[in-house]
């Protein structure tokens, strides 16, 4: 009897503590978003908002972004932050109450939602491109014909045409990804090279010789995840090979001259440049660019303005990609989903237009430094005005990007990551002194061939 | 005659009220084993027949049974990585049993020894598992680094002009990629040595005073005797190293021959825009059937191993 009852009350104990562990996982869930204090706050206040709707008494736009980092940690997160901030307590008084939510797994919550079918509110994608599945199942609203009868064609910039999917846009990315070239006019000095040499192919070649002739442990520059961005703007200098990056890779493009040309040109530069500087993250290495000063040229964004190191900060300057070609990406960006009340849906296009607002956008520029969408910004004036010589060096470097001859989108969007990864990998053996070069470009169009497949 | 019928009903009454307790108790674990395992291998399998990308992610299609194959042709003769994938994961399946358990058989051995300061020893072992291999691959990552990394330095000693990255050498960035795991055999060594440990006083006396001590101990009786464990942390030291995909994630992303099954995985379904499930569950599919051979194999291994063993019974120590 009395073993009867104890496996009784084994049994009720088992059937307890499986129903407590099933019931806290909806209560889980959105706290494994948590990962720093903000974002733990964060979620919560996504918690209190889904309750809150429940109960009817406010409906609740939640708006997921990446901006997790403690201003300590990056402070250009906290100036996100306080703009969205900013933007839900000027709504406060609304019948839907705006909720920003910082998630550090911002990609896997949308990838879950998505193949759910679901979409969150609004999102901050970032440089996260667009989900093909998302808008292939019409989940994410379409911006075009808000942004058409507001007149935000400028506001939204170069995301009015990059973004648009046959006649539609879903995405509007508040800053623009713009690279050109950081070079060390030091190390180029040293070398005996001016920054002209930096102008085409040819003599960058030369220049990088030159400073690896110095034989002082100066390099080049980082090859591997750059030289991609080399791919990139070699092959904007041809109208064939512009129109071969803005559209998606086809076998035509893969088998064309313009791409081997491309391909090889960078390839044997990199080889020369040596493996022992290739690195598939340029964040491996920045530090002997930024901090060190031994390294002639990064390939990097406008944004290295604030990585660089006061002693260098002198020397460090930036330029265009040779044969003044810029690379300007909308990336991802905020997308809105579809099916939401019409007082949601007001609201989340409201938001598209206060982040495209100028008053914002200047505040992108001077607080987040980062190249902003919107065309009517004077950013010099911009940079003067705030007096700060790392601002002014960002608006030197948007500058450059928004006037070069040519601009071209990275074709990590318009092919997709998954290219660009083997286009990486290959580039980064090519770098491996004796590595046959043809030989790895014959290999990797038939990786690629099969990879759009 | 109804005495018999009543004892014989009481008896079956037992039997059915023991069953259904067996049952109850079995049923939170079948139940989390059907939920959490076999409906998702299911899917996995289903969904390998079926197209299943960026265009129908909700509502994955069938081939058809004239296509049905079609993910898996895809896999076999179109993809790039697969059989490199495939070839690489298998031989680091066949490293974990062969160079992986051994290191930790023989470390085990050694930290079983009653010797003054073992206990630190031991300690001061298990420390690098705590890490978690992800920061392991950073820290590699700075290992093979060729500006400052220290295995370029001991590389140049050999061949001053040596300046390449290892990671981007075909052949060596194997064999650096495993060196980042296969070393790392603290939860082996201790599952190994609690077992060693467990081996009783008496008959390790027993052997001393039949002239075995030492080595001879360990070979002919120590390891006999924990023959078990050590087929299991076979099994798990193989599935681990086929299931590798931090090291190739933080080291190479696949470059210079290193892809794993796992990672292209992720690439199908994760890093392609096109997010094709389908193609990566038809190589899920391929890698749960290649870790039940694996499974298989070690086992047989072992099986083999020991029907030797229990032939030359009678040898003497």
């Amino acid at each position: 009897m009395k073993k009867r009852a104890v496996s009784i009350f084994m049994a009720a104990v088992l059937c307890a503590a499986m129903l407590t562990g099933c019931g806290g996982s909806s209560e889980d869930a959105p706290a494994e978003a948590d990962t720093g204090s903000k974002t733990e706050e964060a979620a919560d206040a996504g918690q209190e908002a889904v309750q809150d709707e429940a109960s009817g008494d406010k409906e609740v736009l939640e708006f997921y972004h990446g901006y997790y980092q403690d201003e300590s940690e990056w402070a250009a997160a906290q100036a996100m932050r306080d703009i969205y901030d900013a933007f839900a307590e000027a709504h406060a008084d609304g019948n839907v109450e705006f909720k920003p939510i910082a998630v550090e797994n911002r990609d896997e919550i949308v990838s879950a939602q998505v193949a759910g079918g679901n979409f969150p509110d609004i999102v901050d994608l970032g440089d996260a491109g667009a989900s093909l599945s998302a808008i292939q199942q019409g989940l994410i609203y379409d911006l075009k014909p808000y942004i058409d009868e507001n007149g935000l064609q400028d506001a939204v910039g170069v995301n009015y045409t990059q973004h648009d999917v046959d006649g539609h846009i879903y995405l509007v990315h508040d800053q623009i990804e713009s690279r050109g070239i950081w070079y060390n006019a030091d190390v180029l000095e040293k070398a005996g090279v001016s920054a002209d040499a930096l102008n085409d192919w040819t003599s960058y070649g030369e220049a990088m010789a030159k400073i690896r002739a110095l034989n002082d442990g100066s390099y080049g520059y980082i090859a591997g995840q750059g030289s991609s961005k080399m791919v990139n703007a070699v092959l904007a200098s041809t109208e064939a090979g512009r129109e071969m990056i803005a559209s998606e890779l086809t076998v035509d493009t893969i088998n064309s001259e313009e791409f081997a040309e491309a391909f090889k040109t960078v390839a044997k530069l990199d080889q020369e440049n040596g493996s022992e500087h290739t690195t598939d993250d340029n964040g491996n290495l920045m530090a002997e660019f930024n901090t060190n000063g031994t390294v002639g040229v990064l390939f990097n964004g406008v944004w290295n303005a604030s990585g660089i190191d006061e002693s260098l900060a002198e020397a460090i300057e930036p330029a265009l990609f040779p044969g003044d070609v810029a690379i300007a990406s909308a990336g991802g960006g905020l997308a809105v989903a579809n099916g939401m009340s019409e007082e949601k849906t007001a609201l989340a296009l409201e938001f598209i237009k206060y982040m495209t607002s100028a008053e914002v956008q200047e505040k992108i520029f001077t607080d987040v430094q980062a190249n902003p969408c919107n065309v009517t910004l004077d950013l010099n004036a911009l940079a003067e005005s705030s007096g700060n010589s790392i601002t002014m060096k960002l608006a030197e470097a948007c500058s450059q990007v928004n006037n070069a001859g040519t601009v071209v989108i990275d074709m990590n969007y318009s092919w997709g990551a998954d290219v660009n990864g083997a286009i990486i990998n290959a580039l980064m053996e090519c770098a491996v002194s004796g590595t046959d070069i043809d030989a790895r470009f014959e290999q990797l169009q038939k990786e690629l061939i099969a990879l759009i497949g | 005659m109804t005495e018999v019928k009543e004892k014989k009903k009481n008896k079956s009454r037992l039997k059915r009220r023991r069953s259904g307790f067996i049952l109850l108790f079995l049923a939170p674990t079948m139940a989390a084993f059907c939920i959490f395992y076999l409906y998702p291998i299911i899917t996995v399998f289903v969904t390998s027949f079926c197209r299943w990308d960026y265009t129908n992610i909700t509502s994955p299609e069938f081939f058809g049974f004239s296509d049905m194959w079609n993910n898996y042709d895809y896999i076999f003769h179109t993809y790039p990585y697969f059989w490199e994938a495939l070839r690489n994961s298998s031989i680091w399946a066949l490293l974990g049993v062969i160079l992986q358990i051994p290191i930790a058989a023989v470390i085990a051995l050694a930290l079983s020894r009653k010797v003054r300061g073992i206990r630190i020893i031991r300690n001061i072992y298990i420390i690098p598992n705590m890490i978690s291999t992800a920061a392991m691959g950073i820290i590699f990552l700075q290992l093979y680094n060729p500006s400052y990394g220290i295995v370029n330095q001991v590389i140049r000693i050999f061949n001053k002009d040596f300046t390449d990255n290892i990671l981007l050498l075909k052949g060596p960035a194997f064999i650096a990629m495993t060196a980042a795991y296969i070393f790392f055999t603290g939860t082996t060594t201790l599952m190994i040595l609690g077992n060693i440990m467990a081996v009783p006083e008496e008959v390790r006396e027993a052997a001393m005073l039949d002239g075995a001590s030492g080595l001879r101990q360990d070979w002919y009786v120590t390891i006999p005797m924990i023959k078990g464990t050590l087929r299991t942390v076979s099994v798990l030291a193989a599935t681990s190293g086929f299931l590798l995909y931090n090291e190739v994630y933080f080291l190479t992303k696949g470059a210079a021959g290193t892809y794993s099954i796992s990672y292209v995985i992720r690439e199908l379904a994760i890093t392609s825009p096109r997010t094709q499930f389908g193609r990566a569950n038809s190589v899920a599919v391929i890698q749960i059937l290649a870790g039940m051979v694996i499974i298989v194999a070690v086992n047989l291994l072992y099986s083999v191993s020991l029907k030797k063993k229990e032939g030359r019974g009678g040898e003497a120590l």
